[in-house]
């Protein structure tokens, strides 16, 4: 079993349509897989219909057996994809951390138990650094950073990379990809170049601005099902394939 | 650890309108067609059944898409077919025709039922218009047009509650609830009948028995075996036909002959003459079967410079086998036939006449005395046998195997099954060896006597004596064997086993 986190300590740049997005094309390529939802706001959950749990604050039993995340599993409307709905009560996490001892691997030990009914975990995560933003890093495989090409998403980056080797870990986990990408804007352009040869892991493959991201959450499914033919689609399905190949060779 | 509920299959009282269906479950839920398919459906199997045996269902889907499934509908292997493609062989090289030689590597597959299945999904979806529980509605038709319903309630992760209301609403609408849905079990609530034949006949002996009550209720037993056997052979559907059709007379004959002394000698006459009779008339039908069966074996035995007049031979062999096909169905198919096998059961249904001292033994002393003699022959004809002995004391010696070998299997049920199975096993060590000398001995002579025929070109003469030569070494190296072959099966601890197995009354003091 494979854990993505699709992280960014930044808002609004298109983490949670990407981790809805590459979750759909992963398990219709045929990877059992699990859909995390640790945002409290729960929006990759609202994008698939589903509702977070009617218990108020089952947040507060996540760390402590792999049990209680098996009761919270809801089945998507696709083959091979399941979710666990965001829930206010995660806004909790980093006080729960800490009242459990500061351990890094807190997250990893919960998943662990998950391999046994899926390929891979995408945890969709919410923009902060912090205790959990740390037990994210420790347990992913891979860090995919959706990246704005403007200064301020830029200069976002850098802070994480600097983070990475400052608390040392593995920065090779880091896989940024450029999203809500305008090509005639100059900026985007320019920020692009500059920021890929910088950072020599930039995934190949960009998500363009596009509209119909947007109506993802009008239509609440995964592109692929309202714009099949739509180079937004086009894009997360690229981008899916680039991320199996970085996942196989990592 | 999985928290979904199983899923729920229903055979339904009739067809139920879409717009019905949304009508039963709740209002807060909305029924949603998704798709419907419609195919044609083939279950095929052979005589056996030895494809359903194996938990496996060989289906052919629209004509030419042939799957093997497994039992929870899993595709195994599957292909497209052009052309005949009734055995393993005939299928396109692959998967499926692989697995298919495992499974039935002589029997002809052939259709057992067929079908059309409608299967209609539909989704069920929440206010939020999630999908809660998926649902199949499925129609099998019959060919006799008869229709069947059947729905299914698929629950989705997390929904238990919705799968639990909305399975309540159906509760009324359903006649049976199923086990599954798998397709095999669709189709046999939906007429297909499975009928396994007996590998073995059980013939249900009681020890006290009397021997002619009993040894003629075999025979009928396994006279009916035989004609189960006929159709298969008027529509030559595969060789195994005539072959069981054949092992089922020869029993019958060895029977009747092993227990003589149970009959009035003009019934016994009778029983002897007509199924000598009957036996002899698919002589040469088998031994042109067993030849072509063996076609690349034959093939591989030869250098490949002798390959062209091996295909002429066998050609001319497959024509010669249309010719004896027609003579056995002719000789099925005709009222002498008929009259003589009616004649046979009537009298064999009579009640016992008891006119010798031997009819009114009871079945089981006399049976273990008569396997206990047949093995003693064994032993001494055996024992006698060395280098240079004549061949034909060797196939003597075959056949006396073969009755042992039927007097054990026919009888195992009155004594103890594992261990008669055993000495079966030890014994055809023995018959392989001299079926094999046998077999290589009447392979020859066929060849030698086919050579003598007129218009055979070089190449074939050529081929023809390039096979009686390595058979003719084969039969030597088998004949090797035999003796040692022999004095295992005639080795003290089974000879000790026999006798224990078979041990009878002294007092009694059978005459056999």
């Amino acid at each position: 079993m494979k854990i993505l986190a699709c992280y960014s300590i930044k808002g609004g740049v298109g983490k949670t349509a990407s981790a809805v997005n590459i979750a759909y094309w992963a398990a219709k390529s045929g990877r059992k897989t699990l859909l995390l939802d640790l945002d409290p706001q729960g929006a990759s959950s609202f994008y698939f219909r589903i509702k977070s749990s009617p218990k108020k604050n089952w947040g507060g039993r996540f760390f402590k057996a792999y049990g209680q995340i098996l009761k919270q599993i809801k089945e998507s409307d696709y083959d091979n994809l399941d979710v666990i709905p965001g829930h206010l009560s995660f806004r909790n996490f980093d006080i729960l951390l800490q009242q459990i001892g500061r351990r890094k691997n807190r997250l990893r030990q919960v998943l662990k138990g998950l391999k046994k009914e899926y390929d891979l975990v995408i945890l969709d995560c919410p923009p902060s650094i912090s205790q959990l933003a740390e037990n994210i890093f420790t347990a992913a495989d891979l860090v995919l950073v959706p990246v704005v090409p403007t200064t301020l998403s830029e200069r976002t980056f850098d802070q994480l990379t600097k983070f990475f080797k400052h608390e040392d870990y593995n920065r090779k986990k880091l896989v940024p990809f450029f999203t809500m990408v305008d090509g005639r804007k100059q900026l985007h352009q320019q920020t692009a170049i500059s920021m890929r040869k910088r950072y020599k892991r930039f995934l190949r493959n960009a998500i363009p601005y596009s509209t119909d991201v947007e109506k993802m959450g009008i239509h609440r499914t995964p592109i692929d099902i309202f714009a099949r033919g739509k180079r937004a689609n086009k894009a997360y399905l690229a981008l899916w394939m680039e991320i199996d190949r970085v996942m196989k060779d990592s | 650890m999985l928290e979904t509920a199983p899923q729920a299959c229903y055979r339904l009282h009739n067809e139920i309108p879409i717009q019905e269906l949304s009508e039963i479950i709740p209002k807060s839920y909305a029924l949603h067609m998704v798709t419907g398919i419609q195919k044609n459906l083939t279950l095929l199997d052979n005589f056996d059944w030895d494809i359903l045996q194996s938990g496996l269902l060989l289906i052919l889907e629209d004509k030419d898409k042939l799957q093997l499934l497994d039992a929870n509908d899993g595709l195994l292997a599957s292909c497209y077919l052009h052309g005949e493609s009734r055995f393993w062989w005939q299928l396109p090289v692959g998967d499926l025709a692989d697995k298919i030689e495992e499974l039935s590597p002589i029997r002809a597959f052939v259709s057992k039922y067929s079908c059309q299945l409608k299967t209609d999904h539909f989704n069920i979806l929440n206010l939020d218009e999630k999908i809660v529980v998926r649902m199949e509605l499925s129609t099998v038709i019959g060919s006799d047009d008869q229709k069947s319903y059947f729905l299914k309630l698929f629950p989705l992760r997390g929904y238990q509650k919705n799968y639990a209301q909305i399975s309540k609403c159906f509760a009324a609408i359903y006649s049976e609830e199923l086990p599954d849905m798998s397709l095999l079990n669709l189709l046999l609530q939906s007429g297909l009948g499975v009928n396994f034949p007996e590998r073995k006949p059980i013939f249900k002996l009681a020890a006290t028995e009397p021997v002619e009550a009993a040894i003629s209720r075999m025979a009928v037993k396994l006279i009916q075996l035989a004609q189960g056997q006929e159709q298969g052979i008027i529509d030559d559907v595969d060789t195994e036909f005539v072959h069981q059709y054949r092992v089922n007379i020869r029993k019958t004959r060895s029977l009747i002959s092993l227990f003589k002394k149970s009959f009035s000698s003009e019934h016994y006459q009778l029983f002897k003459t007509e199924l000598k009779t009957i036996g002899s008339q698919s002589n040469d039908l088998r031994d042109l079967d067993v030849f072509l069966m063996d076609q690349d074996y034959y093939r591989s035995m030869l250098p490949e410079n002798l390959w062209p007049g091996l295909d002429q031979i066998f050609r001319r062999i497959k024509r010669r086998r249309v010719v004896a096909l027609k003579k056995v169905v002719n000789f099925l198919t005709g009222a002498a036939y008929q009259e003589q096998i009616s004649h046979l059961l009537l009298t064999l249904q009579q009640p016992p006449e008891f006119v010798t001292k031997q009819s009114g033994l009871e079945i089981r002393q006399l049976a273990a005395k008569k396997i206990l003699a047949q093995y003693q022959q064994i032993h001494a004809d055996g024992v006698a046998i060395d280098a240079t002995t004549p061949d034909q004391a060797i196939h003597d010696l075959r056949i006396e195997c073969k009755k042992l070998r039927y007097l054990l299997e026919l009888f195992a049920e009155l004594f103890l099954v594992a261990e008669v199975k055993q000495l079966v096993k030890l014994l055809k060590v023995l018959q392989d060896n001299l079926g094999h000398f046998n077999d290589f001995s009447v392979q020859r002579e066929f060849l030698v006597h086919f050579g003598q025929g007129k218009n055979l070109s070089a190449d074939q003469l050529a081929s023809i004596n390039g096979l009686a030569a390595v058979l003719f070494n084969k039969q030597v190296n088998e004949r090797n064997h035999v003796a040692e072959n022999i004095a295992l099966f005639v080795d003290k601890s089974i000879r000790n086993h026999f006798n224990h197995l078979f041990k009878t009354n002294p007092k009694k003091g059978l005459d056999i």
